[in-house]
This record gives C-alpha cells, structure tokens and sequence, in this order.
C-alpha cells in the first residue's frame, strides 16, 4: 500500500466517522435519549422532558445549549493529564464500530478480527484511566474511576475465556459470520440459536449484558474541565455509545442478525436497512436495560465483581474446557 | 495507625450524609475500622434564644429545632406550657392535633423512606412515595400555610381552625394510599435486590438500645414481634426499619380513617393570643412521640413573660452515639445507607 493510498484510507475514515458523527449518531442519541426519559418518566407516575422541542424530543439539545455557558468547577489537584487520557479513552470507545454505516463493503465487524476487537477497545480505554488517569483527592472520585476501569478490566476475563471457547468451538473469528452461523433472520429475535447453544448464555452473554445494561464505566471520560455543555454531552454520548455498542455486539451475536444482503439484497440500500434493523434491535435491548434497571436498587461494583469472578469467570473457564475437548 | 490504615474525612458537606455533619473514619481497604463523629456545624443556639423571647413566638424558634418534625417540637412546647398554666385543651382543638400528629408522622415516615430509596438509587421508588408525601405537604399548607416550619399549634389550642373540605380531603387520602398499599408492597417490599441490600445490615443490637436509651422505630423494628413478621429480615436491620416505617404509615392512614369522623364542633383555642402573657413560676417536663422517638423538653419558668430556661432532650442525639458501633466492620459504601437507614436529624442533634 502507497503513502498516498494509506492517507487517503485516513481522510476516508475521519470523514465517513464525522458524517456518522453528526448526521447517525447525534440524531439517535438526542432521539432515544428522549424516548427513555419519556418511558422511564411514565414507569415512575411523573411527566418527563416536555419543553425542549415537541414532546421533549430536543431536551438533551436543550440541556446542552444552557449549559454551554456555564464551566465545570476546576479541581485543585486536577492537572492536564488527566482529561487527556480520559479524552483518549472516550476516542477509543468512540473508535469501536466507527464506520459500521459508510463502509459497507468493508465492515468493521466483518473482519476477521472483529469478535476480539470491542474486547481490545475497551481494555485500552480501561487501562488508559487504570494507568494513567489522576484520581482526585475528593471523596466522590477517590474510589470513583479507576475502581470503576477496574471493573472493565475485570470483565473483560469471562468475556475473553468465552470468546476463546467460542473461536476453538466454532473456528470462526468474525463477529457476523458467527451471527450467520446461528440461521436466525434478522427480523426474528431468535435467541436460541442453533449452533454453539452452549455459549448462548454462557459468560460473554452475561458480561455483555451487563455492558449493556449498566456499564460500570459510567465515569470514565467524565474527569475533563471545560464547558459543562461539552462535557455533559461528551459524557452522555461515551456513555451511550459504549451501552449501545455493546447492545450491536450482542445484537449480532446472540438476537438475530441473518448477514448483510440475507433478505434485504446486496445493493447498497439493503445494506443500509440491514444496518437500520440491528441498530433499531439494539435499541429497544437498551430500552429493556432502562426500565429494568429502574425497577431495582443499583447495582453496586463489588456486587458485580463477585459476579464476575464468582460466577462468569468460572462460567467461561468451563466453556473454554469443554469446547477444547 | 499502622500504614495499611486509611484515615477519611466524609463531609461536613456531603450528599451521602443526613445533614452538616463529619466523620472521622479509619479505613483500612475499604472497610471501616473506627468511626468518629463532629457535629456543631449547624449548631443555632435555639434554647437560649428561646429565653430570649416572648412565650407566643416562641414558637417560631421551637419549629427550627428540625423543620421537618416541627409539629412535634411545638407539640411538646405547648403541652408544657399547659401543664404549667393549668389549661384544659378543647376537644376540637385535641383532635385537630391528633390529626395533625398523625399526617406529620406519615409525612416523616415518607420522607424517611423516599431518602432511603434515593441512597440506595431506586428511583421508580423514590418518586412514588414523593407523590404521596406531596399530597401530604399539601394538606399542611391548606391547614397551616406552610409546608414546613409550620407554626400552628399554640398554649391552649391551635392558631387556626381547619378549613371546609379538609377533613374529606384527609379522608380521600387515606382511602387512596391504603388502596396503593399493594403496589409499594410490589414495588419495594418485594424486591429481590432491596431486600439483598437491606438484608442483615447494621443489626441494631439490644445491648446497643439499653445502653443509648433508644426508642422510636428503630427499636421497634428490633423486637422480636416485628421481625416475625418480617420475610427475609433477621430483625433490627436496615430492612426492618424500612419495613417497620411503612407499617407504621398505614397503621396511621388506618387510624386517620376513623379520626376525621370524631372532631367535635366547638372552640379550637382557649383565648386570643398576645405577647404580654405570662406563665406562672414552675417547672415541667413533657414528651411526645415524634416519628424518630421521645422528643422531651424540661421548661423552667420564673413567672415573667419569657422562659427562665428550656432545654430538650432529642431522638437524634441518642441515635448517634450508636453509630461508630453500627459501622464497624461494614464497608466504606454501606456508611450512608446505614446512616439514612437510622432516620438521623443532625439538626435535632446540633439545635
């Protein structure tokens, strides 16, 4: 490959994230985070965002605007490092599925690596904030962040082991030709798969769902000084963005995905309405999440390592075993 | 201290603390090995103020001893001054402080449990039980005129009579919480991770409430006859108040339902009120029961218009001295909830 050639795969890529950027990824955010207030709002007997646009659907854009004006407090101990590698972190995470829309011929998760790299992007992102983000001497963060990056790095053992089960299992090393092997449409929520039964709800499926559904990462990238605007949106949308990466990684692998071009054809437009459904399916699994999670008392980080490590890790050690012999 | 210790510092302004207060904890990882209290952040002088003024408003100052349990404080302020001055209370007047005790203990209890579910991030629960509590606040505006600091009772009756449609409206109330009595039941009581939580923490020992002299539900909630009637709960933990504060709630509403029927027509005080009165020489001690325990007040008067000394004995202040012996052995983020879970008023204990 040329030197000319590899800038332009470059200028390829930042473009095509940027378009996704502004004209996939901020619509979906500002639009389903509206939704989920709106339900969760409804599930808790009060009215929800009303103000910000019709129905509350621009609230987040409104919260955003107001609070661009306005500055997040400067920490005394706090020094340029530490937003760095949390602004590392966040592009890191922000890297994961990046050109999933524009690229359709060459698709992020249809390489051959592709069910080892979310698992890659998020020990990156943890061990970024783990090694090098600055904890702060207040209370809240003492043992806020890098307990927190602590936890990913944790999960992602039982994730890892059952991944490597699966590919010893299955041979197969790609995260939507593993998808294809199940035979289910995409547009059936076929959770029972027909091949590899043992790994449908073996550790990756846990792990991942509560990737999905409460990330303990919820503080990372969140250590930055600037505008509050900037920051709540960086914030909300690396928050938004892991949860519903990791929704698509499920998605794919365990809810029915079928494989682009399956029902929809191969032409560009059914690729994009392959995409759309696995996006809308991802959706709704973050929806679930919500409300769930709304219906029960938070779950704590030592209670989700004990599960890690008491359970899923075992869970995937097993799995590994069994899909050696 | 040895070098695996950890001293911490949690507050004097803290969200996971009831109130201005600080503790000195001594961690060692995340596990709390001795616990030292500081109060007096938010200390008001109230008693001598109150030597300072007139026996009428005095009042306003018996409310700030803790804006929520106001009624009580003034409760027992002006049952003193009865005693002393030899008043008979009327019937009416009775009975419209009954009803009040009743909506404040219920207001209390909810407010408890709305700060228990925000601790413990639930929030589907949280905002059911404000919905309620608003209906509640309410009802103290439309007999008060304050939702807080409420300033209604007074020596010999009550500063104003209830207004039409009130009684009906605490009836409806009642009616309608006892119907959603199922739905928090399902919502909170039944949650599997609530309960998991809850379960076990903080066990109220009852050594512990001999030696602090404790009362009100926490102690309640660790006799032996309310835990039998607990699922999961071992009796004297955070689950059990939790659970004996919303017992208590709808034996109130329960009580309410027959108390709005049996308020007599007649007078709702004794006389008009001025700040020329005086009290004759003597001195009294008085209590109720306030929704966190006994609230005393020792009263000394000396026959003049203002109070020679008054001094209170306060639920709060006993409460905390369990404390240090609560947290022991218990990791760093069960601190707040134990600490919410004991219904502690820190401005009850700093006054």
């Amino acid at each position: 490959m040329t030197p000319h050639s590899l800038i332009i795969l470059f200028l390829e890529f930042i473009g095509s994230f940027l378009l996704f950027f502004f004209f996939a990824l901020l619509p979906i955010y500002f639009l389903f985070s509206a939704t989920e207030r709106k339900l969760v709002a409804d599930l808790q007997a009060r009215v929800g965002p009303h103000h910000g646009g019709a129905e509350g659907v621009l609230q987040g854009f409104y919260d955003f605007v107001k609070l661009i004006t306005k500055r997040t407090p400067q920490r005394s101990t706090g020094g340029s490092a530490s937003w760095i590698w949390s602004a590392i972190s966040t592009a890191l995470i922000f890297g994961f599925f990046a050109v999933l829309p524009m690229r359709m011929e060459q698709p992020y998760f249809q390489s051959d690596l592709s069910l080892f790299l979310p698992l890659i992007i998020f020990i990156l992102a943890s061990c970024a904030h783990v090694l090098f983000g600055q904890e702060f001497d207040d209370f809240s963060t003492v043992f806020g962040s890098h307990r927190r990056a602590t936890t990913v790095l944790s999960l992602s053992a039982p994730i890892l082991t059952s991944v490597l089960g699966l590919v010893i299992f299955t041979g197969e090393t790609s995260l939507v030709r593993l998808g294809t092997m199940q035979g289910a449409s995409p547009l059936s929520w076929n959770i029972f798969g027909s091949y590899g039964a043992i790994f449908q709800f073996g550790s990756l499926f846990w792990a991942g769902l509560i990737l999905t559904f409460q990330p303990p990462f919820e503080e990372i990238g969140f250590d930055g000084v600037g505008r509050r605007g900037f920051e709540l949106v960086r914030h909300d949308l690396t928050l938004f963005w892991a949860r519903f990466s990791w929704a698509i990684y499920l998605t794919i692998l365990y809810f029915g995905a079928g494989q682009p071009g399956e029902i929809f054809g191969t032409t560009g437009m059914g690729n994009f309405i392959w995409s759309a459904v696995i996006v809308i399916k991802a959706l709704l699994l973050l929806l679930l999440g919500k409300l769930l999670g709304k219906a029960l008392v938070q779950v704590r980080l030592e209670q989700v390592n004990h599960l890690i490590w008491k359970w899923l890790f075992p869970l995937g050690l097993v799995g590994l075993v069994l899909s050696v012999i | 201290m040895s070098r695996d210790t950890i001293p911490l510092q949690m507050g004097p302004i803290h969200s996971g603390l009831p109130g201005i207060m600080k503790l000195n904890l001594i961690l060692q990882g995340d596990v709390i090995l001795k616990t030292d209290l500081e109060f007096g952040y938010s200390h008001r002088k109230i008693e001598r103020l109150l030597q300072d003024n007139d026996w009428l408003s005095s009042f306003i100052y018996v409310d700030r001893i803790d804006s929520e349990a106001s009624f009580f404080y003034e409760w027992a302020y002006a049952q003193a001054v009865e005693e002393l001055c030899n008043f008979q209370v009327p019937k009416r007047a009775q009975r419209i402080r009954e009803i009040f005790a009743d909506l404040a203990i219920i207001s209390g209890h909810l407010l408890y449990l709305a700060r228990m579910m925000r601790i413990l991030r639930f929030e589907t629960a949280y905002h059911y039980i404000l919905r309620e509590r608003e209906v509640i606040l309410d009802l103290f505006e439309l007999l008060a005129g304050a939702r807080s600091n409420m300033n209604y009772l007074r020596y010999g009756g009550v500063s104003q009579d209830i207004s039409e449609g009130f009684l009906q409206r605490v009836f409806d109330l009642s009616t309608q919480f006892l119907l959603r009595t199922e739905e928090y039941r399902a919502v909170i009581f039944e949650n599997a991770s609530l309960r998991a939580r809850l379960s076990g923490l903080a066990v109220l020992k009852p050594e512990t409430i001999v030696a602090y002299d404790l009362d009100g539900p926490n102690v309640r909630a660790a006799t032996p006859l309310e835990s039998q009637l607990m699922i999961g709960s071992i009796g004297g933990d955070a689950l059990s108040r939790v659970e004996t504060r919303m017992r208590d709630v709808i034996a109130r509403f329960t009580h309410l339902r027959q108390l709005v029927d049996q308020v007599p027509p007649g007078d709702f005080c004794l006389f008009e009120y001025d700040r020329d009165f005086s009290v004759p020489a003597g001195e009294v001690f008085q209590s109720v029961e306030s929704y966190r325990g006994e609230i005393s007040v020792h009263l000394i008067s000396d026959g003049t218009e203002k109070p020679k000394r008054v001094a209170w004995r306060t639920p709060s202040q006993r409460i905390v001295q369990a404390i240090p012996s609560l947290l022991e052995g218990l990791p760093l983020h069960e601190a707040s909830v134990v600490l919410w879970s004991l219904d502690l008023s820190v401005s009850e204990v700093d006054k």
